[in-house]
């Protein structure tokens, strides 16, 4: 199949463009045609108004990459309007179209899309959410296939997203818990909207996972209200309160931790570590915390799963929570007591802790191993090929 | 075969049952709020002004450190003062806010109790009216 990945950013990014990236090179080598398009910003952390890389066509690890200039955003604006929204406001129409047109100004990307339109089988859009989906899938709605990564956000409400998701040719979900949500939230035809999983690479060797020291717990990814990271620093506080011993929360990330932590006991900054010592540090981890709502599939999950560390996460995620049930590997808890009563149970009973990483990791290989999600997006384009 | 104890069901059943116990114990301790927020106010107020800290030094080598002393507090000393008046006022909020929401628990404290009387006292209103409708019926 000859397929274009539209994605915001590239090769850097966030979860859903490090998804993409890794699914284009796995659909290389199952032999399709597969090529980027983009934008000439850096990535989602640095300045959107910026083309950091020259447009036109470039190679990147043998993957014809088609970059396309980026227009100033405006920025007080975005954050005015995107405050309002993620507050639960609602807009007028004008003002969510004008929200839109600034998440990311590449008008270039949907103009060639539309004329070239008949040369791709499909163009596959990630994530849901940026200017570039929206005005792409309305330049090729029959061949526009959306990779969203949703979950439900106020952003996931707007108009203009509703419009996108039904006039797009198809929808791939990476979670049944996901495309449950796409289904409730756009009135779309089932037979359309299916799920093929994401994508895993197998774990890092690294030394068998036994629990180090006194223990800790760790956490991965951003530090941000929207993943629920201050709701996890609350949580592991009442925990020291009630057993103040030398267990720890190891924080693993590189934005800032606002406010600072300062010499806070108990909680320690490990920062940006490189894959190896990242590997290590979950491998010997009582358990890898996943506290946010806001997921469509949680890569941090996979990624301590596959080397055998359980998983405590909120209850309130849909997605994390039926990971954890269907695979067995981690525990959902919905306040401050579950969370402390989760941490003791796997503190001072090994072997549910055992369990609990092995089950995760056979999960993780069962469902998510590469071949598999190849075989599930080949399938499911084959499906939606069917219905052009 | 596995240990059945470490089936997710028996997990997560174990994890509901230690939380339960856990809210237990907390609500028997009493309010976490009127026990720990004065303390850590009257910590926070005593650390407000940065001012309050002394530069101390050894004293062989004090001579050839005190002027440097001077100099840096005469530097700090503007930024520090501003840093003193934000933390007071924070300090000062803090507390304000603290004793509204502990005023505000005692009212909605003595809310329910009053709701909890008076609904009681219906309770056994409407039970008397049922006796008695069943009395006159013969049932």
């Amino acid at each position: 199949m000859r397929l274009a990945f539209v994605v915001p950013w590239f090769p850097d990014g966030g979860g859903a463009e490090i998804q993409a990236r890794e699914t284009v090179l796995r659909l290389r080598e199952a032999g399709h045609d597969v090529e980027v398009l983009t934008s000439c910003a850096r990535s989602y952390f640095a300045d959107w108004s910026v083309n950091a890389f020259p447009p036109g066509l470039e190679r990147w690890r043998d993957v014809p990459v088609r970059r396309f200039p980026v227009l100033p955003v405006d920025r007080t604006l975005l954050r005015a309007l995107a405050t309002w929204v993620e507050r639960g406001g609602v807009l007028p129409p004008a003002d969510e179209e004008a929200l839109i047109a600034q998440l990311l100004r590449v008008p270039a990307l949907p103009e060639w899309v539309a004329a070239h339109a008949a040369d791709y089988d499909f163009f596959l859009f990630t994530p849901y959410l940026s200017a570039v989906a929206v005005f792409g899938v309305a330049a090729c709605p029959a061949r526009a296939v959306l990779v969203p990564c949703l979950h439900d956000e106020p952003f996931a409400y707007l108009t203009p997203v509703r419009a996108m998701f039904r006039a797009a040719a198809g929808v791939l979900c990476f979670t049944e818990a996901e495309r449950a949500l796409a289904l409730a939230l756009y009135d779309l035809d089932p037979d359309r909207v299916l799920v093929t999983g994401a994508g895993v690479d197998p774990p890092p060797a690294v030394a068998a996972g036994e629990v180090d020291g006194d223990g800790y717990l760790v956490a991965v990814g951003r530090r941000e209200p929207g993943k629920n990271f201050p709701l996890l620093l609350e949580w592991f506080r009442a925990y020291r309160r009630r057993r103040a011993d030398g267990f720890r929360l190891v924080l693993v990330g590189h934005d800032p931790i606002r406010p600072p932590l300062g010499d806070e006991p108990g909680i320690v900054d490990a920062g940006m570590l490189d894959e190896d010592a990242k590997a290590r540090t979950i491998a010997t981890a009582t358990a890898l915390c996943q506290l946010s709502v806001r997921e469509s599939f949680s890569r941090v999950l996979m990624e301590g799963w596959r080397l055998g560390t359980p998983a405590i996460v909120h209850a309130g995620c849909a997605v994390t929570r039926l990971h954890c049930l269907e695979s067995g590997g981690g525990i959902p808890v919905a306040d401050a007591a579950e969370f402390g009563a989760a941490v003791d149970l796997l503190r001072e009973q090994p072997a549910v802790r055992r369990a609990l990483g092995g089950r995760g990791r056979a999960y993780v290989t069962r469902r998510y191993a590469w071949p598999v999600v190849v075989r599930e997006i080949e399938a499911a384009l084959e499906r939606l090929r069917g219905g052009h | 075969m596995e240990d059945p104890g470490t089936e997710i069901t028996a997990v997560l059943d174990e994890v509901r049952r230690r939380a339960a116990e856990a809210r237990r114990a907390r609500e028997e301790q009493g309010p976490v709020v009127s026990e720990s927020v004065p303390t850590a106010l009257a910590r926070l107020e005593e650390a407000v002004d940065p001012l309050a800290v002394e530069f101390r030094t050894d004293r062989a080598i004090g001579r050839l450190v005190i002027p440097l002393k001077r100099l840096l507090r005469r530097l700090l000393t503007p930024i520090l003062a501003r840093q003193a008046a934000y933390n007071a006022a924070n300090a000062s909020l803090l507390r304000t806010l603290a004793e509204d929401l502990e005023r505000e628990i005692g009212l909605l404290r003595a809310e329910v109790r009053r709701l909890g009387l008076e609904v009681g006292a219906r309770l056994q209103a409407l039970e008397r009216a049922v006796s008695e409708l069943r009395e006159r019926s013969g049932r």
